[in-house]
């Protein structure tokens, strides 16, 4: 009797295939090609300065701050590897170096604590937050003063926070609280701002413009400008806002939250 | 080469070798034999079988496949339980560890979670199977039983395995699920109340669930296997068109009084037991080889669908936002569509009257006609009211899945559900 093989032959080949495919695949993740070029420039700012030799093997790996007494993970700094590197040439992101580092250490922080994101992630797009099952992207440059009030007064905020201060004084100056609420203060004709800051993303309907791009400071500020942008229907008054102060606004908006920041964070640089 | 060949031969001869594999390496009837009766895990199959039980289009290979998805459900979940804290503080963050930092780890979560899907499926299917070639008559009832009692722990244990990931999907999907388990009348919120270990889904649920799910359900699977295959031989293999002439029950040979050997005890049809081994072909190689395979394509057909699909994972579980709609998993929503025009008909009655009604199916049809070929002409009531069952289900699953929205109302495909 005899056995035909090739058919064995051809799924043994198949699975082989597959199984190369996907060591590729495992092999070459995101994240490290953000570190071999940080590693490369390191290297060619070294052999600038007249260092000698060969580059170092890759010492690929993932980095990450654990924040003891409570559950956060952060893997932000295994692509962000400049965060505490101020040498000069490091002043782009992703490896631009943390201004005034020993203000919020990142170690004993982590990064979304203040900028969102999703700090477990290792690809950009679900780090920062462009995913549906993250609802809350990061914060991009000034808005990132959305979460100083999470730990600090008012009086705290002065020199680092303007615009948030500022924000809370427009909130003030339009009688904002003609029509919303706000921690049982104020009216009830439109949406309570209590726990604004806290809404996923997708409870913010985009209308037309909807797309995973956009974030929930994105529908503040453009709500802000024009509030029937994307309800034609919105009762809210256009305040003629400019971009600076829309700015400042959604900034204070995006500050309301009713969450509690854990203790260990907030006094974790009190000595 | 010729050297090569002696080394080999030479290796076969010693006594390692030979006291591993007992029977000769050249394609004999013997040895052929011998390649199913001497290994431990080919054993379960017979050394001949009849040539119909080889046909593919008679079986489709769904009771096999059914198997082989179980053992890469077993291997796949093993590797994951190295990974998966069952805490509602951990969970959430090893379904993102596995996706982003340990080798291979999102592909052994797709596997694991595609296997499940398509094991479900394909249960349900051996028993569509089943049904319409008649192979549950006599002598076959009682596996027949055994095998709905394997769907019911298919399910059960794809239900449990659901909620492990502690997302939003998983969250609401088991609150939906064990809410249906409580319009039973009087015992029903207490078998909630014991499944969830309280009265919401919590740290107990979780807790309770993975052990259901890695261990108790894991080994009753196992044991109800075994005798299901068990039970297969015993019965005399696979069903098939009846064997003419001698082979009857009756007809065996009284047992005798002073026994040399086992085949002095076999009762009943096995096909070895004085039957002429005309329509009969040895398992090695004809079955084993399709069965590795079968395997073999499955696999890969898993594994590229694991390669460019990634196992669905929402948000972290949020108690306080429910979905609109929540559902349950989709082997459920048939009967979750029920539910919406009754509780208590729908979630308890129907359910239970579908599974013990298939129970007794072959009690109940007692037309001994058509066993081993497709839709017999010869049992045409039979088969029209199963269909009729399958259909239902089907098409309740169908609406429960696509055609329901925002507080179970009806939106077709092409319908935009309204945002809040």
């Amino acid at each position: 009797m005899r056995i035909k093989n090739w058919d064995f032959a051809l799924l043994g080949l198949g699975s082989l295939v597959l199984f190369g495919l996907t060591v590729g695949r495992d092999t070459n993740r995101e994240w490290k090609k953000y570190q071999k070029r940080y590693y490369q420039m390191e290297y060619s700012q070294a052999m600038a300065r007249g260092g000698k030799g060969p580059m170092e093997p890759l010492r690929y790996k993932i980095n990450q701050i654990m924040i003891p007494g409570t559950d956060i993970v952060d893997r932000c700094t295994t692509c962000h590897l400049g965060f505490d590197n101020t040498e000069a040439g490091f002043e782009d992101n992703p490896y631009k170096a943390h201004p005034n580092p020993y203000q919020h250490p990142p170690e004993d922080f982590g990064c979304p604590i203040c900028h969102g994101g999703q700090g477990l992630a290792t690809t950009v797009a679900d780090a920062h937050g462009e995913r549906e099952n993250w609802q809350y992207p990061i914060l991009k440059s000034d808005y990132v003063q959305a979460s100083c009030s999470k730990c600090h007064q008012d009086q705290e905020l002065i020199k680092d926070a303007p615009l948030l201060l500022k924000g809370k004084e427009l909130f003030a100056q339009y009688e904002c609280l003609g029509c919303h609420s706000l921690r049982g203060e104020g009216e009830k004709d439109a949406p309570d701002l209590t726990n604004e800051g806290d809404k996923k993303r997708h409870e913010f309907d985009f209308g037309k413009y909807d797309s995973p791009k956009l974030t929930q400071a994105d529908w503040q500020f453009m709500h802000l400008k024009d509030p029937q942008v994307f309800n034609p229907d919105s009762e809210m008054p256009n305040l003629g806002l400019s971009d600076e102060e829309a700015k400042a606004l959604t900034i204070y908006v995006l500050s309301l939250t009713e969450k509690e920041t854990p203790e260990t964070l907030i006094y974790a640089k009190k000595p | 080469m010729a050297k090569f060949n002696d080394l080999i031969k030479g290796l076969r001869e010693t006594q390692v070798w030979r006291s591993i594999f007992r029977h000769g390496y050249a394609p004999t009837e013997r040895n052929q034999s011998l390649a199913i009766s001497s290994n431990f895990f080919l054993h379960l199959h017979p050394a001949k079988v009849r040539r119909h039980a080889l046909k593919f289009t008679y079986t489709l290979g769904l009771g096999g496949l059914s198997f082989f998805l179980f053992l890469v459900l077993t291997v796949t979940g093993i590797l994951l339980m190295i990974y998966y804290v069952p805490s509602t503080k951990e969970a959430y963050n090893n379904m993102k560890d596995l996706e982003f930092v340990i080798s291979y780890g999102l592909l052994l979560r797709n596997l694991h979670r595609w296997s499940a899907h398509l094991m479900v499926l394909v249960v349900f299917f051996h028993m569509c199977r089943v049904f319409y070639t008649g192979g549950y008559k006599r002598p076959r009832e009682f596996n027949w039983g055994i095998g709905v009692v394997l769907l019911l722990l298919t399910l059960f244990l794809s239900f449990t395995g659901y909620l492990l990931p502690w997302d939003q999907l998983a969250f609401w999907a088991i609150t939906v699920g064990t809410n249906i388990a409580s319009y039973a009348p009087i015992l029903g919120p207490k078998i909630r109340y014991a499944l969830l270990g309280g009265n919401i889904v919590g740290q107990n649920a979780l807790m309770r669930f993975y052990v259901l799910h890695v261990t108790i359900l894991p080994v009753l699977m196992g044991t109800f296997l075994a005798i299901h295959f068990w039970r297969i031989r015993k019965d005399g293999g696979i069903s098939g068109p009846p064997i003419e002439e001698v082979g009857a029950e009756e007809e065996a040979a009284p047992a005798p009084l002073k026994t040399y050997g086992l085949m002095g005890l076999v009762k009943g049809p096995t096909p070895m037991v004085e039957k002429e081994p005309e329509d009969t072909e040895f398992t090695f190689p004809n079955l084993v080889y399709k069965e590795i395979k079968y395997a073999m394509l499955i696999m890969i057909i898993l594994h590229v669908f694991s390669f460019f699909f990634n196992a669905p994972l929402e948000e972290l579980a949020d108690p306080e936002h429910t979905p609109n709609p929540a559902k349950a998993p989709w082997y459920f929503l048939g009967l979750q569509e029920l539910v919406s025009y009754s509780a208590f008909l729908g979630g308890v009655l129907a359910p239970a009257l579908a599974v013990i009604g298939i129970i007794l199916i072959p009690f109940i049809d007692r037309n001994p006609s058509g066993v081993g070929v497709w839709f017999s002409r010869e049992r045409k009531l039979a088969i029209i009211l199963f269909s009729i069952f399958v259909l239902t289900a089907v098409i309740l699953t169908i609406i429960g899945t696509y055609l329901r929205g925002p507080n179970w109302g009806w939106y077709w495909p092409w319908q935009e559900w309204p945002k809040h």
